[in-house]
C-alpha cells in the first residue's frame, strides 16, 4: 500500500528509527514535506513512538550493586589463583 | 567538565578500562544502558521481581564473558546484552514451560515501588499515569509486534539484528513493527487516551 509515489509505511519507519541511508534520508524527508498524505502518515507514526519514549524503568539499585559486588568478587578470586 | 568527558567515552572503551581494573566504568556502563535493557526485560516478561533478576543474571553473564576474553562483539555491546537478555527470557519461559499471560491484571500495583527521578508529587503522578498507560498499550499487542517493538525500540536492535535474533525476514521484521505502531494508534484511539 504505497503512501507515495515509492515511499512506504515501512520506509517511514525505516527512517523514523534511522535506518535508511543519507541519500534515501534526504529523499524521504523531502516527499514528506511535499506529499500531505506521506506527511499524515508520517506523524501518526511519529506521535506513537515519541509516546513510547515516555515508558522508561529502571531496575532497583540493589540490583546495580549486587550485579557490581558480584564483578568485584570474580576479580578477587580470578587474582587470587 | 566530567559529564562531557563521560559522554564521549565509548561502550567498548568503557568495557576496555573495566578489563584494565577499573570498576568504576562497569558502573558507568550499566547506568548508560539499564533503562533500555530493564524496560524491554519487563515488557517481555511483565514481572518486576522476574525481571529483576534477568537483569542481573544478564549482567552477570556479561561480567562473566568479559573475564574470559570472550566478548567478539565490538561496536555492538548494547545489542549483545539485549542478545542475552533475550536468551534469558526465552530459558526462563522454556523452564516454566508457559507463555506470558496475555491480560494485564494484577501486575500494575508492583510497579509503585519502582525508583523514578526526582520530581514534585503531581508530575509524579502524570508520570506514573502516562507509564502505566503506555505500558497497558504495549501488552495488548500480538506477541510477535510486542516483541519486534520492544528489540527496536526499547532494545535498540536493528531490524536486521532483529531478523537474525527471531528467525524472521528483515521485512517480517518491519512489518511487525508497522503493525505493531499502527496497533498502538488504533488502541490509543479506541481508548480515547491522551499520553
Amino acid at each position: 500500500m504505497p503512501m507515495h509515489e515509492s515511499y512506504t509505511e515501512d520506509d517511514l519507519v525505516r527512517f523514523i528509527y534511522n535506518e535508511v541511508s543519507q541519500k534515501e534520508y534526504r529523499e524521504i524527508k523531502s516527499a514528506i514535506e511535499s506529499d500531505t498524505e506521506l506527511s499524515n502518515a508520517y506523524l501518526s507514526l511519529y506521535k506513537v513512538v515519541k509516546q513510547l519514549d515516555m515508558l522508561a524503568m529502571e531496575p532497583q539499585s540493589s540490583t546495580v550493586e549486587i550485579i557490581v559486588e558480584h564483578s568485584q568478587h570474580s576479580s578477587h578470586l580470578e587474582t587470587s589463583i | 567538565m566530567t559529564a562531557m568527558r563521560k559522554a564521549i567515552i565509548s561502550d567498548e572503551e568503557l568495557i576496555v578500562q573495566y578489563l584494565n581494573g577499573n570498576e568504576a566504568c562497569l558502573k558507568m556502563i550499566i547506568n548508560r544502558h539499564k533503562s533500555k535493557i530493564y524496560t524491554s526485560i519487563y515488557l517481555l516478561v511483565r514481572d518486576t521481581y522476574l525481571a529483576e533478576d534477568i537483569f542481573q543474571d544478564t549482567f552477570v553473564k556479561v561480567i562473566n564473558t568479559l573475564k574470559k576474553g570472550q566478548y567478539k562483539e565490538e561496536g555492538r555491546f548494547m545489542q549483545w546484552v539485549m542478545r542475552i537478555a533475550r536468551n534469558l527470557v526465552i530459558d526462563h519461559f522454556r523452564r516454566v514451560a508457559k507463555l506470558p499471560p496475555i491480560t494485564d491484571s494484577d501486575g500494575n500495583d508492583v510497579f509503585s515501588g519502582m525508583s523514578i527521578l526526582e520530581e514534585n508529587r503531581e508530575d509524579e503522578m502524570i508520570r506514573e499515569q502516562t507509564t502505566e498507560r503506555v505500558r497497558s498499550l504495549i501488552q495488548e499487542l500480538p506477541e510477535e509486534q510486542k516483541e519486534v517493538l520492544v528489540l527496536r525500540h526499547y532494545g535498540n536492535l536493528s531490524f536486521k539484528d532483529i531478523s537474525e535474533l527471531t528467525g524472521v525476514s528483515i521485512n517480517t521484521a518491519l512489518g511487525r513493527m508497522r503493525y505493531a505502531l499502527i496497533n498502538m494508534r488504533k488502541l490509543i484511539e479506541k481508548y480515547n487516551l491522551t499520553l
